[in-house]
């Protein structure tokens, strides 16, 4: 039993620029990630990133610059346009539906996949039913392709943090996307759930066809998963390159160790998922 | 020509005790992010005990009134306290807005049927006198509003800009967390804006029905819902706004009002749906009304 | 596997006792109480949509009494003569009008519905509060349609021998009059209602519309076209209200506009908050409670000190009914904002639910 497999995309940004209140965020950011390679983006906590994976989905728009899925400019399409182009994103924050199940939440990952309208679905016609069985049978082996199966009854609200996250990716994943942006997926996980989910990670990227792009701070699994690496600082590219390269540039050591004890007291900005 | 002035006049004076109005449900949501369905009913409760005190127990007219904005403030504190504060902790704002409707039919419902038919005077110090601008006749009585209405504006005004109070309510309703790390004083905040509030709607309410009004009666209720539309007109989180939504709703109501006669082809209650007209117009071009601030979601 | 029969099994049990309880109340029933049970069944349909609207995607309506009007007027429009001097009429069968004045509601939901799903939550609760004051003021202008200030009658519904007006025929020994018939028709109508919802809510509507509620953005990155699910709901809460006024309309026979007021929206409002926000039973129950509470205390009030009978001493039935259901309302928000059904779901245990209803958490 293996899940459908895609075609990969491929993603151009090109002269991003993002600006909140005169305070430029993102500045003139460019890279390119290859079809099915899983492309990590790091920087210190506040360079951007989350930001940029806005601009990717859709949620803000930037004041210039272009982003294409393969050959399509997603800059000015409504989130729910980009997803249909077929970019899934798992968020930094916990991101559930809280009062809805695990398979529910599964389940609205595959909302863009399924059709059925207010008539058929209220009456119960056989095509929505037909539909939300093969629906959940397509859950079902993602779940188990992640390896959350067990959770599937739960109600999402009531999850763990890192199975929240590891919940979030699986819905993520349901979209069937062929681009896959992962905010800090590691993040709040101990050692041995972090090596799941690198594994999954590579999984997702080898085995599906899937292209990745990776926000993480944990080096150890950015470094022995991804292809290429994009470093942010300030709003700005450092480097795009292989890890090797990207391990020993010198702007790159300067950006995390120069800046990082400075930047520790600058606290993260609170994000509400609920919004 | 005369009558279109005496009516900008006219709509001017009744504008601004809507403004007094307005302001208090501002003021409320701008310290607690709550819309207060319930103000226009405290508004009516606050007048009937000035109207009780003024005609029941024959006090004299300044000693009416001021117990019957002292009682009132002391109502709205009690609200604060008591009904509104489970909500706060919450965070639950649509809850607690939903929550003052229902207190504004328990209200209203005791307050209508305490007043039954009749038309109570809440004291009309300056009686039925007038005088003359531009050649309209003005009650005395709309004219002491007005002055009252920006005299308390601009009092209003002033002590938030000079005092802690605007920091500490705009610091409140934002991000209670960190406001009472900085060390303000949120529950006092809350008490005080809901006490201003409330004394602000009776001061209203007295104005709203002397002369030219008969009295307080059983329709005071629904005009002074139109304090509503006012605050949403201007901008939920605005006192300017409130100002603007205020006189943009009494010139809409006393214009459609005096030229009914012309705009006989809307109806005849036409004048009462005007200003609810008025703030959907506004609410489609801004959603956060003329003054209001609009925040961004952060993901 | 055994315990999933065993909970099915009990779950026709109590199906099977409500639609036999439904069947047989009107024989024994007074006709008073059939009459409110009828007016029960057509406010609940109603108030299931505010329940959709609100409960479940997290948009505030004030406009729900509008629509109620836009429903019972266009059914007094569709189904009067037209030649009677009571005013415009198409004189189309009762029976057919009342899926068309529904439509015509549901048009209506449609029309605002732009508006609807640009704005959420309480903007859109404050811009629909206009809709009212706009309602009544067309109630009193356009006389041909409503008859102004003074209103107008609502031709009766009538299915073949049968009519809302009661008529001489039984069924199973069973005198088929006026309420009795009304309560059938009504209670027909919501078992489909509400059958239908919950089917839809269980779907996968009703997951876009759960999500919008819980998390707009992450829903927008699923690919949930959050304003079109937000249309939806507010066309499909307009045509509930739309049904709930045309029945309302058929069981009070005389239309006047001061009755579609903003008060009548307050109602629909309390009925969800009192029941609980979430659920279809949440709906029904809130409308239960709403409706019933003036009518019992308009029999048994004078037994109650301080109450009185109308007119006489004491407050009166109808002052201490809305008294207590705006209190009530205050009471639920702060001590069970999941409404008495969430209330009752604590006591009951998890298996007995029905399934579909969502647990109810609190308002946010
Ligand atoms: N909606 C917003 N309004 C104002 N500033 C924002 C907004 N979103 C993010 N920022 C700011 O942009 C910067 C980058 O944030 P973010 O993209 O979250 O960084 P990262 O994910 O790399 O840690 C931060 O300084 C943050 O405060
Ligand atoms: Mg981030």
């Amino acid at each position: 039993m293996i899940l459908k497999q895609t075609v990969g995309a491929r993603l151009d940004v090109t002269g991003v620029t993002v600006r909140f209140s005169g305070v430029h965020v993102l500045e003139d950011v460019s890279f390119s990630a290859e079809p099915g390679t899983v492309h990590a983006l790091i920087g210190p906590n506040g360079a951007g990133k989350s930001t940029l994976f806005n601009v990717l989905s859709g949620i803000y728009r930037p004041m210039v610059g272009s982003v294409m899925i393969d050959d399509r400019e997603i800059i000015g399409l409504k989130p729910f346009q980009v997803a249909r182009a077929g970019l899934g994103r798992a968020f930094q924050n916990g991101s559930m539906f809280g009062s809805l199940t695990v398979e529910e939440n599964l389940l609205l990952g595959r909302h863009r996949l399924t059709r059925a309208g207010v008539i058929s679905s209220g009456l119960g016609l056989p095509s929505a039913r037909a539909e939300q069985r093969d629906a959940r049978v397509k859950v079902r082996e993602t779940a188990e392709f992640l390896e959350i199966d067990h959770l599937l009854a739960r109600t999402s609200g009531d999850l763990s943090y890192g199975d929240a996250k590891r919940v979030d990716v699986a819905r993520a994943l349901c979209t069937e996307p062929r681009l896959l942006l992962l905010d800090e997926p590691g993040a709040g996980m101990h050692t041995r759930e972090k090596l799941a989910m690198r594994s999954t990670i590579s999984r997702i990227a080898r085995e599906l066809g899937t292209t990745i792009l990776l926000v993480e701070h944990d080096m150890g699994l950015v470094m022995g998963i991804s292809d290429r690496i994009t470093v942010l600082d300030f709003g700005t590219v450092l480097i795009t390159s292989s890890p090797d390269e990207v391990r020993n540039d010198a702007r790159v050591i300067e950006a995390y160790l120069g800046h990082s004890t400075a930047r520790k007291g600058i606290p993260k900005p609170r994000m509400n998922g609920k919004q | 020509m005369i009558e279109f002035t005496s009516l900008i006049v006219n709509g001017i004076s009744v504008g601004a005790i809507y403004a007094l109005v307005a302001l208090g449900v501002v003021i409320i949501f701008k310290s607690t992010e709550i819309v207060n369905f319930a103000h226009p009913s405290l508004l009516v409760f606050g007048t009937l005990i000035v109207a009780t005190a003024y005609n029941g127990l024959h006090l004299p007219f300044y000693v009416a009134a001021i117990a019957g904005v002292g009682i009132s403030a002391l109502l709205g504190v009690a609200i604060d306290r008591v009904l509104v504060r489970p909500f706060y902790k919450k965070r639950a704002i649509i809850a607690a807005g939903i929550m003052t409707i229902g207190l504004s039919i328990v209200i209203d419902t005791l307050t209508t049927n305490q007043i039954g038919a009749q038309i109570l005077s809440a004291g009309n110090p300056l009686g039925s006198s007038t005088i003359s601008i531009l050649s309209t006749s003005i009650p005395l009585a709309r004219l002491a509003a007005l002055a009252t209405a920006i005299v308390l504006l601009m009092a209003f005004y002033l002590w938030l800009q000079r005092s802690d109070f605007g920091v500490a309510m705009r610091a409140a309703a934002d991000d209670p967390e960190t406001a009472s790390l900085m060390g303000v004083r949120l529950s006092r905040v809350t008490m005080i804006s809901w006490a201003i509030a409330s004394a602000l709607a009776v001061v209203a309410g007295i104005f709203l029905v002397s002369y030219p009004s008969a009295g307080l009666d059983v329709s005071v209720g629904a005009v002074s819902l139109q304090a509503i539309p006012a605050a949403i007109i201007g901008g939920l989180d605005s006192t300017t706004g409130a100002v603007v939504g205020g006189l943009a709703v009494g010139l809409t109501q006393v214009l459609t009002l005096g030229y009914q006669h012309q705009l006989a082809f809307l109806g005849l209650s036409f004048s009462q749906a005007a200003p609810y007209i008025l703030m959907l117009l506004v609410l489609l071009i801004r959603p956060a009304g003329l003054f209001g601030t609009k925040e961004v979601s952060r993901v | 596997m055994s315990k999933f029969r065993d909970w099915r099994g009990r779950r026709w049990v109590i199906l099977a006792a409500v639609v036999l309880l439904g069947l047989a109340l009107p024989a024994i029933l007074d006709p008073y109480w059939i009459q409110l049970g009828a007016l029960i069944f057509a406010a609940s349909i109603g108030s299931i949509g505010l329940m959709l609207l609100f409960g479940r995607v997290g948009q505030l309506s004030f406009g729900h009494s509008f629509f109620l009007a836009v429903g019972a007027y266009s059914y007094v429009w569709i189904a009067s003569p037209g030649n009677d001097g009571s005013g415009w009429g198409l004189g189309l069968p009762s029976l057919l009008a009342i899926p068309l004045a529904m439509g015509i509601a549901a048009i209506a939901g449609l029309i605002f519905s732009p508006i609807a799903s640009r704005m959420k939550g309480l903007t859109l609760g404050l811009a629909t509060l206009s809709l009212v004051f706009i309602g009544v003021w067309l109630l009193n202008t356009l006389e041909p349609l409503t008859g102004g200030y003074n209103g107008r009658n609502a031709p009766p519904l009538q299915i073949g021998a049968f009519s809302s007006l009661g008529s001489n025929i039984s069924v199973l020994g069973v005198p088929i009059g006026s309420a009795q018939f009304l309560w059938y028709v009504t209670l027909a109508l919501l078992a489909a209602v509400g059958a239908f919802t919950v089917t839809l809510l269980k779907g996968r509507i009703g997951r876009a519309f759960t999500a919008i509620r819980d998390a707009e953005v992450h829903a927008a990155a699923l690919g949930v076209e959050v304003a079109r699910y937000r249309a939806i709901a507010f066309t499909i809460s307009s045509a509930y209200a739309g049904l709930a006024g045309v029945l309302l309309a058929i069981i009070i026979q005389r239309l006047t506009p001061g009755y579609w007021g903003l008060s009548l929206t307050l109602s629909y409002l309390a009925m969800i908050v009192i029941g609980g926000l979430r659920s279809v039973s949440g709906a029904i129950v809130g409308a239960v409670v709403v409706m019933g509470l003036p009518a019992v205390l308009q029999l048994y009030g004078y037994a109650i000190p301080g109450v009185g009978s109308e007119g006489g001493t004491g407050l009166g039935p109808a002052v201490v009914a809305q008294v207590a259901y705006g209190a009530v309302v205050v009471v639920v928000l702060m001590f069970a904002p999941d409404g008495l059904v969430g209330l009752l779901a604590r006591l009951v245990p998890k298996r007995w639910r029905v399934s579909g209803e969502v647990p109810p958490t609190s308002v946010r």
